[in-house]
């Protein structure tokens, strides 16, 4: 479907839509939506990090000054354990509803245990200290392997192991296998055999705008939310399952959002407000502080990543080995799955074997979070190739190009690849001034490439063509990456008009049609071919509008440059957009068009990042003081925001290498709740990213789109590790590197 | 006649078996032969798996239609952030 050719819009750089709202403080948060009577609410959670809950004492609180409502998990339906759609990916409704609110056992410090919604923040605060919790504490686990031993403290008596004992629980969830040829000769062909073992930390995507809610239930049992996410149908489909509705009966309007990346694809409070306002007859406002993001939402998954690589002199891979082993959190569903099937994704191994564990832990339930398990494997694994590299004392990027894989190689995780741009990225690597600079003392550089799958899903767009010829378009996409501004360079680039005429927005699920979440890189894929899809019928109506004035059969009918164009031998003027649309009520009425589709044929994505990095050898401070992110977009729709994800993937990812990381406490409370303590990078740590977009079209998109938010937080990882290795001289299997480590590191040398 | 591969953990459902051939003309035809043949498998495909036709990843749909000589392989299907 995809042709290369110029565009009159698409591929522009317009000011996206939302901006100037954005930058005055206009624009609405989760957190700004109020409404006349409007309760507050606030969580009690639990000070243990594993105990059971004996009992829960509410009648205090109840008659608490200004309380209206005080509800624990009693007032939820007791929902059995079913896997279903919600979202991205499989989610167990029982374990969702647990999560938002314990019942018997409460798996995490911060987990959830009762809410009060009163008439301030401060009283509903107060009430929540009468409110008599009766535990009995149980000992805690936070590593994986500690989790995954024999005497490990277990998190649910009835999750078993598939495959293992169906006597004894188990703390692993879930396990994964995939096999390729024959591992034993592949090594015994390797000349050079190289086995590290590489643990993560538990990091959060650090979005800068906390949760946010508020909801009101009506006397006829219609709930209206109002909150900041990246899915309101997916928030629409929990709160309804959680609380027992039907899904007509739940309307979400999502507020703009301050971050996402993937962590804001489930539900924490939207559940627990509505149920809140249907207790007291008032809409009810809930609003997490900081420490409460940090200590109860989804993080990452931490992890334990062995690799053991085989290749021969000439610099061929003949085997690998890859156990992964990722943290849930408190229940099941870390990102085991995708980190086994990327972890190996991007290079021709003729034989290979990765298993992979998902374990359960004393720490919140993980969510997604930009590329799920993709950045562990690939920090692991591009480690290893680096290492590999150098000890046959070859390119890391030539290494990488005789290995990599291309338009029919067979993916690690089954399929052959159709057309695809590594060998292009890593050329473009290659080419950029970066990767020849000279460096300095102490300095060093290091590369890391990166894959993701991207995904399509189900999407919805609505034109409505204004009197004027303007044109408004509605979809129900959260924008989290400046989306407006693409969908209506699509629908700009169709009709033949200026962008400047369309308005995009982001609508409700009652206004909007069905679509999935924004995430996994698929908006602008998916939704973009519903506005083209769109966008194309209405000028099909259109030319019939035209025709149907001028009396000539639709097809001696042209459109071009936003107008139509009947035929020479008619007469006829061209029809403008405007024109068209002010006379549609006498050729059949207002001019609108919907489109609807599960999109399919997502492209993947491949990146290369080079960083450079100073080190101090006194302190062990780690400075990036160059960075360049190379990706294959298959065509950047917007180039801003598309070098805008490049960046920001670059950035999270150089903060999870260097600083950021959970640190508990034995008991699992965690310590470092704030953005002092949880060190992510800010403006003044980073040089400037430089964003270089190759383009090798996705056949499967009108315009060759490929996702491009995911994957660039795959490389950097191992990237900045490189670079430290080459400037400190030591190779660091544990992030983050940061400074203590380092220094450690250095001295031990 | 399509070539369907299948994963390490699907040869459960075809007692190991890792290729066979199947006569579809799309997705929904797919899965049926593929439960006539080893029952449960093509439920199971349906639920948790996307479909890949030369390499390219179907997801949630029944009705893609599939050219004869294609080859097939099933993987977990694919979430994000």
């Amino acid at each position: 479907m995809s042709e290369n050719k110029d565009y009159k819009w698409v591929g522009t750089r317009p000011i996206r839509p939302d901006g100037a709202d954005k930058v005055t403080g206009k624009a609405a948060f989760g957190a700004d939506k109020n409404l006349p009577g409007m309760l507050h609410g606030k969580i009690l959670r639990s000070p243990f990090g594993h105990a059971k809950i004996k009992s829960i004492d509410t009648s205090a609180a109840e008659s608490a000054p200004g309380v209206l409502a005080v509800m624990t998990s009693a007032d939820l339906p007791d929902l059995a354990s079913e896997m279903g759609e919600a979202g991205e990916s499989a989610v167990d409704f029982r374990d969702l509803s647990q999560n938002i609110l314990a019942s018997d056992k409460v798996l995490y410090h911060g987990h959830a245990v009762a809410a009060v919604a009163a008439t301030s923040a401060k009283l509903a605060q107060e009430a929540l200290k009468l409110i008599k919790v009766e535990y009995e504490e149980l000992p805690v686990v936070l590593e994986i392997e500690d989790a995954m031993a024999d005497d490990a403290p277990i998190l649910h008596e009835n999750q078993f192991t598939p495959g293992g004992s169906k006597d004894k629980p188990s703390n692993v969830a879930a396990k994964m296998k995939l096999p390729r040829g024959d591992i034993e000769k592949g090594f015994a062909a390797a000349d050079v055999i190289i086995e590290r073992e590489f643990t993560t930390p538990t990091v959060h995507q650090g979005y800068i705008e906390p949760h946010a809610v508020t909801a009101s239930m009506s006397a006829s049992g219609h709930a209206d939310v109002w909150c900041c996410t990246q899915g309101a149908f997916v928030v629409r489909a929990m709160t309804a399952k959680i609380l027992g509705l039907d899904v007509g009966k739940v309307k979400v309007t999502p507020s703009e959002i301050g971050g996402g990346f993937g962590a804001k694809t489930t539900v924490y409070l939207e559940p627990i407000a509505v149920k809140l306002s249907e207790i007291s007859g008032r809409p009810v406002k809930m609003v997490m502080d900081r420490e409460e993001v940090l200590r109860a939402t989804g993080p990452t998954s931490a992890s334990v990543i062995k690799i053991k690589l085989g290749a021969t002199d000439d610099g061929k891979l003949v085997a690998a080995e890859g156990t992964l082993k990722y943290g849930a959190g408190a229940y099941k569903g870390s990102p085991m799955g995708p980190g086994c099937m990327c972890v190996f994704a991007s290079y021709e191994i003729p034989n290979f074997l990765v298993r992979g564990f998902d374990v359960v832990l004393n720490k919140p339930k993980v969510a997604a979070y930009r590329a799920p398990g993709a950045p562990m494997a690939a920090f692991a694994m591009e480690s290893v190739m680096n290492e590999m590299a150098a000890k046959l004392d070859l390119d890391p990027v030539d290494f990488r190009l005789a290995n990599a894989v291309k338009e029919g190689s067979v993916a690690a995780y089954g399929p052959k690849f159709p057309v695809i741009g590594f060998v292009e990225t890593l050329k473009a690597a290659k080419e950029h001034p970066h990767y020849s600079a000279p460096l300095g003392e102490n300095q060093g550089r290091g590369v890391g490439t990166g894959f993701w799958f991207n995904i399509g899903m189900q999407s919805s767009a609505t034109l409505n063509v204004n009197e004027s010829g303007s044109v408004t378009l509605i979809t129900g996409s959260a924008d989290i990456g400046g989306s407006r501004a693409s969908m209506a360079l699509f629908a700009a680039e169709e009709l033949g008009i200026s962008y400047d005429l369309i308005t995009p927005l982001v609508s409700n699920t009652e206004e909007a049609g069905y679509c999935d979440v924004t995430g996994g890189s698929r908006t602008t894929f998916a939704t973009g071919m519903a506005v083209v899809k769109a966008s194309k019928n209405l000028v099909a109506n259109m030319k019939k509008r035209a025709a149907k004035t001028w009396g000539v059969e639709i097809d001696e009918v042209l459109w071009q440059d936003g107008q139509a164009v009947p035929p020479f031998s008619s007469g006829k003027n061209p029809m403008s957009m405007a024109e068209i649309a002010a006379s549609a009520a006498k050729t059949g009425g207002p001019l609108t068009s919907s489109a609807s589709l599960t999109a399919q044929g997502a492209g993947a994505g491949f990146g290369v990042h080079i960083c450079d990095v100073e080190i101090d050898p006194e302190t062990g401070k780690t400075d990036v003081i160059r960075y360049t992110a190379i990706q294959d977009a298959g065509k950047a729709i917007h180039p801003s925001y598309v070098e805008g994800q490049f960046q920001g993937g670059a950035v999270q990812g150089i903060g999870w290498a260097l600083n950021e990381e959970y640190v508990y406490n034995d008991k699992g409370v965690l310590q470092n709740f704030g953005f002092l303590d949880y060190r992510m990078p800010v403006a003044n740590d980073l040089p400037m990213i430089d964003a270089v977009i190759v383009e090798v079209p996705n056949p499967s998109h009108p315009y060759g789109v490929r996702g491009v938010g995911e994957t660039p937080i795959v490389p950097p990882l191992a990237a900045v590790a490189e670079a430290v290795n080459n400037a400190a001289g030591v190779r660091i299997l544990d992030l983050p590197i940061s400074p203590p480590r380092l220094l450690a590191a250095i001295d031990a040398k | 006649m399509l070539q369907v591969d299948l994963s390490f953990d699907l040869q459960e459902f075809s007692s190991g078996l890792e290729s066979l051939e199947v006569e579809a003309g799309d997705i929904r035809e797919l899965l049926e032969q593929l439960d006539l043949r080893f029952p449960g498998l093509g439920a199971k495909i349906e639920k948790d798996m996307a479909v890949t036709i030369n390499g390219v990843i179907y997801q949630d749909t029944l009705i893609e239609p599939i050219e004869d000589g294609s080859e097939i392989y099933f993987i977990p299907k694919i979430g994000g952030g």
